[in-house]
């Protein structure tokens, strides 16, 4: 069985945000309007983290895209009381709308900040429900989501590889972060893979995971800045 | 139970469920409601060219059951391979954007008063055509004033010929203004130049944010992860800019540099770089004009570049007004010079100043000196086009605006634009009756909005073509409902300095929405109405465009876009002389070009000879010759210009385009420059996009609001609170912001992103360009965005 895990270049990303508006448009995120946005309600399943040290002129400013990480250890499915939010069968951390009651335990529990409760209907004018991705379906209010990987286009990769009579190869799953990064940043697919690109790119000395001494063995990896490229000191 | 209470528990069950509509209580779970179209699902693409800016990336429109619902990057398009910025992704909103006019509206109401009524094709055609006739029976056909866009498709081709065969010279595009300026530095050339990126090894960015304003950051980050993907990191990026954009952050070495004088920490690079004599003498020797001292038959002695800038820009005085330090000066200047395939490129941050052309020569005389001209990874001349004709028809009457003005020397594209509405206003040297905006919006853009504003109201009949309503539409007499790139078909050219020649191909993703119609094709019926004999033979624009697609087959140069390995096979052929026959015909290769996506020549600029200087004269000169014969080469009149334009220097060393500054006028201590922030999401009509606006400042957190970006210590020495709202007040007007702290900001520069504070039903935040003081580029009169100064006070 894969395990899929995601591997992100902080030298190769620019930080131009286009994995946030993809993920956006493809899973079907409304935008959330002025009011909700300033009360912190706006969903990003894909979000941009800024850190910055040091001071002028001698200043650093780390940009991290943002995923959920899809813990080998996630903190939010032991809280979850309903079990809405699991691990499923493909390593997954997923979400079954229907069970959530809205409780947001698990929002609470994710150290990551990557889990969002919709606290409204979502915002879509009916003209635009016709655009929409018939593949993702939309959220009702009062439950809790999050980034999945895109596991719908799983599904689909599955059927065709089955219909092909073939294992599912390195590249079938992609994710639309993925697809989008004009930087090709994001590498994807199955960690245990030893020939897969994320696995090579996980496994180099560059990769590093978020508040790893947490214990949650993300299966997000970032590769560091600066380090393993020759850079001009500054 | 009986079975007859069995079945009457039924119905009445039944109707009662009925009567309820169980199904509604079933749709207010969510899952119903609001679902996505609920069809057999069959997907499939669209190859297409996203036209939410002009940078001209490929994309895929996956439709399902032929509606479309995304936007992907085409990954065999050699600008974008693939990638997208996020407006570009997000620019499925257009389609059914709220503002969006969706039929032809005449006005009701005062000017201005944004009342209209719909009216049908006919009647808005009918009615512009009469207006125009009337011009064309009254031998006035010059009082047709028509401003067009910036995109690089065949409408501008299209619109070109329209103009010259109804007699009217008034056709102004808006060009990216950083190429307009550059391609000034070069003696004026039009088509401007280059940069071969790919061969690069070293970007030194002057003001140029590359992953997030100019031509195309998806170009620059795909070009960035190329650099990256080798073993030995290929290429390098250094960013020189006031305040640490995320561009400045993501490159390997960001300089912070006091905000507007990139041009003389350019020359400070020049000094090192000659004393050192690390520059390639050969090549200054045989392929540039002005560098050593020149004495004339009559003894008169024309200082060079050399012993100018030896003279002025000693590492000192330059760190002094820079405020980069010395040991940074020194090795970017030795890094520069010895980096093989080291290109230095002005962004907006270097020509949007006053002294925009003389800056920008300043840097591009570092390509120069050390004879990055011409090369492989290095600035070279433009890509040509095999369709882009010139027009040569001598017009009835001179230009509204002409190119050249006593005011500004080199004056056009954008910077003609400028000088209209003086022009207009005054109404000479004649009137302007009729006025067709194409996809412009001066009343919103431009720092003299007030003007565009009055000059509309004061043409008796203007109709704009757009697709949104927006600023410039609310003042007009017709509003045409224009359609979106998604609903288009044309050939676009995509990024003027790119190094290759790439054709991308429109094409409609769906029919056109509502009752609009692709603005081209309204032209050519208007031009048919109008002249039917030179027009006939297009039935519509779609034949225009597949003439011109027909020409490009005929040309049988270049390769549709395809994969990297084919495009190395295809290059390793063409260097021997051999060439892969791809397609039988024209209906062959048609099918072919929609399905890739475009045209491109990759083999083309491997196999010319190198050395090629770009301008007119195919020097490069250090003076430059046209400025000087233009002040009859007297540098007491040239400083005289120049002091008008309100700069101070000497003038010999102007036309050097080595601009040193005297000191400033002494300004209120409490001012600061202003510095616009240049944005992914802020690309196009990003910011009218609802989940753009969401995302708006993203790397900040920042939502539906714009913002004032003050250092932490200036915020202090000003007594100011993050988070505060706050005044930015320019002698022209304030603005009420709140205050964001970015310690990666050069103190005493206030920051502001710009293209925010927008009418209609995505509003929010403030417009800046209306505080914006109304300075112009001292040479091609295009805005000097950068040149306004601030004060930043609390607002409570």
């Amino acid at each position: 069985m894969a395990r899929w895990g995601m591997v992100i270049d902080l030298d190769k990303c620019t930080a131009c945000g286009a994995c946030m508006a993809a993920c956006r448009e493809e899973n079907n995120i409304p935008a959330s309007g002025p009011e909700l946005a300033g009360d912190g309600r706006s969903i990003f399943w894909m979000d941009m983290l800024t850190i910055t040290e040091g001071e002028y002129p001698n200043i650093k400013k780390r940009m991290l895209p943002r995923p959920c990480f899809q813990c080998e250890n996630p903190p939010c499915t032991k809280v979850c009381p309903v079990g809405a939010t699991y691990k499923n069968e493909d390593g997954l951390v997923a979400q079954i709308y229907a069970r959530c009651i809205g409780c947001r335990y698990c929002v609470n529990g994710c150290p990551y900040n990557a889990k969002y409760f919709n606290w409204y209907p979502p915002r879509f004018r009916d003209e635009e429900k016709r655009y929409l991705n018939p593949d993702v379906s939309v959220r009702p209010k009062g439950v809790v989501e999050k980034c999945s990987f895109c596991a719908h286009r799983l599904v689909r990769v599955r059927e065709k590889a089955a219909a092909e009579n073939r294992e599912i190869a390195d590249g079938d799953f992609t994710t639309a972060c993925q697809d989008t990064c004009p930087a090709k940043a994001i590498a994807f697919g199955d960690l245990d893979n030893p020939y897969s690109e994320v696995s090579r790119l996980a496994h180099s000395v560059r990769a590093f995971t978020l508040l790893e001494d947490l214990g949650t063995r993300p299966k997000v990896f970032y590769l560091t800045e600066g380090e393993k490229h020759g850079r001009f000191k500054i | 139970m009986e079975r007859r209470k069995f079945l009457t528990t039924l119905a009445w069950g039944t109707s009662a469920l009925t009567v309820l509509q169980l199904d509604r209580l079933l749709a207010a779970t969510g899952y119903h409601e609001g679902g996505p179209y609920n069809g057999p699902l069959l997907t499939n693409y669209v190859s297409s060219t996203c036209g939410a800016c002009p940078g001209g990336c490929g994309i895929r429109v996956r439709r399902v059951d032929d509606i479309p619902v995304a936007i992907e990057g085409n990954p065999v398009h050699p600008v974008n391979r693939g990638g997208l910025c996020p407006v570009g992704v997000a620019a499925m909103a257009l389609l059914i954007h709220p503002d969006r006019i969706r039929q032809p509206l005449m006005r009701s109401g005062p000017r201005g008063s944004g009342q209209f009524k719909p009216v049908t094709w006919e009647t808005a055609e009918q009615t512009l055509v009469e207006k125009l006739a009337e011009l064309k029976s009254a031998g006035t056909p010059e009082q047709l004033l028509f401003l067009n866009h910036g995109g690089n498709g065949l409408g501008a081709e299209l619109l070109k010929e329209f103009m010259a065969d109804f007699g009217s010279p008034n056709l102004y595009s808006v060009f990216d203004p950083s190429a307009q300026v550059c391609s000034t530095v070069w003696g004026g050339d039009p088509a401007g130049i280059s940069y071969d990126l790919e061969n690069a090894h070293l970007a030194l960015c002057f003001g140029y944010p590359v992953f997030e304003g100019g031509d195309n950051p998806v170009y620059f980050a795909g070009l960035r992860q190329r650099w990256l993907s080798v073993e030995e990191q290929k290429g390098r990026l250094i960013v020189i800019d006031p305040r640490l954009s995320a561009t400045a952050a993501k490159a390997e070495r960001w300089v912070p540099i006091a905000s507007g004088t990139h041009g003389i920490l350019a020359l400070g690079l020049a000094y090192l770089i000659i004393k050192e004599r690390l520059y390639d003498e050969r090549f200054v020797k045989e392929s540039c004009v002005g560098f050593e001292d020149e004495t004339d038959g009559h003894g008169h002695t024309t200082e060079g570049f050399k012993s100018l800038v030896l003279r002025n820009y000693y590492p000192a005085f330059v760190s002094e007004k820079t405020g980069v330090p010395l040991d940074q000066i020194i090795s970017l200047a030795r890094m520069f010079a010895t980096t093989s395939g080291a290109i230095a490129l002005p962004g907006a941050g270097v020509t949007t100043t006053v002294d925009g052309v003389i800056q920008a020569w300043a840097v591009m005389a570092l390509n120069a000196l050390t004879g990055r001209l011409g090369t492989r990874g290095g600035v070279g001349k433009p890509v040509e086009y095999v369709f882009r004709k010139a027009i040569h028809q001598e017009p009835a009457a001179p230009p509204l605006v002409s190119g050249s003005t006593q005011q500004f020397p080199y004056l056009s594209g954008r910077g003609a634009i400028e000088s209209l509405p003086e022009r207009i206003l005054a109404g000479t040297p004649y009137r302007i009756k009729v006025a067709i905006l194409n996809n412009v919006n001066p009343v919103y853009d431009s720092p003299q909005a007030n003007r565009f504003r009055q000059s509309l109201q004061n043409i008796p009949f203007s109709v704009a073509v757009t697709c949104l309503q927006d600023e410039t539409s609310l003042l007009a007499d017709l509003i045409l409902p224009d359609c979106t790139f998604l609903e288009k078909f044309d050939l676009v050219l995509p990024e003027s300095q790119f190094a290759q020649p790439v054709i991308g191909l429109t094409h409609p993703a769906i029919a056109p929405l509502y009752e609009s119609r692709q603005a081209e094709d309204v032209f050519l019926a208007l031009a048919k109405r109008l002249h039917p004999d030179p027009w006939q033979q297009w039935p519509d624009y779609k034949s225009y465009v597949m003439a011109r697609g027909r020409e490009l087959y005929q040309s049988n140069a270049g390769a549709l876009f395809s994969d990297q390995f084919t495009v190395s096979f295809e290059s390793l052929l063409a260097e021997r002389g051999w060439r892969r026959k791809e397609y039988q015909n024209f209906e062959d290769f048609w099918e072919q070009l929609k399905a890739a996506g475009g045209w491109w020549d990759p083999i083309r600029r491997e196999t010319e000879e190198t050395g090629r200087v770009p301008g007119v004269s195919g020097k490069f000169q250090f003076q430059s010759e046209a400025l000087s014969a233009r002040f009859d080469r007297s540098p007491e009149r040239l400083h005289k210009f120049l002091l008008s334009a309100g700069l101070n220097a000497n003038g010999s060393e102007q036309t050097l385009g080595s601009a040193r500054l005297a000191d400033e006028p002494a300004e209120p201590s409490d001012y600061m420059s202003l510095h616009l922030i240049e944005l992914t999401t802020l690309r196009g009509e990003g910011a009218r996009i609802e989940k753009i606006a969401d995302m708006i400042g993203y790397y900040d957190n920042i939502k539906w609001q714009c913002w004032v970006e003050l250092s932490p210590d200036t915020a202090e020495r000003l007594r100011l609170q993050p988070n505060q709202m706050v005044w930015v007040e320019s002698p022209h007007g304030r603005k009420q912001l709140p205050l964001v702290l970015n310690p990666g900001l050069a103190p005493g520069v206030a920051a502001v992103p710009a293209g925010l504070g927008r009418v209609g039903s995505v509003s929010y935040g403030e417009n800046i360009y209306d505080i914006l003081a109304p300075a112009r580029e001292c040479l091609t009169g295009i805005p000097a965005l950068a040149a306004t100064k601030v004060r930043v006070y609390s607002a409570g």
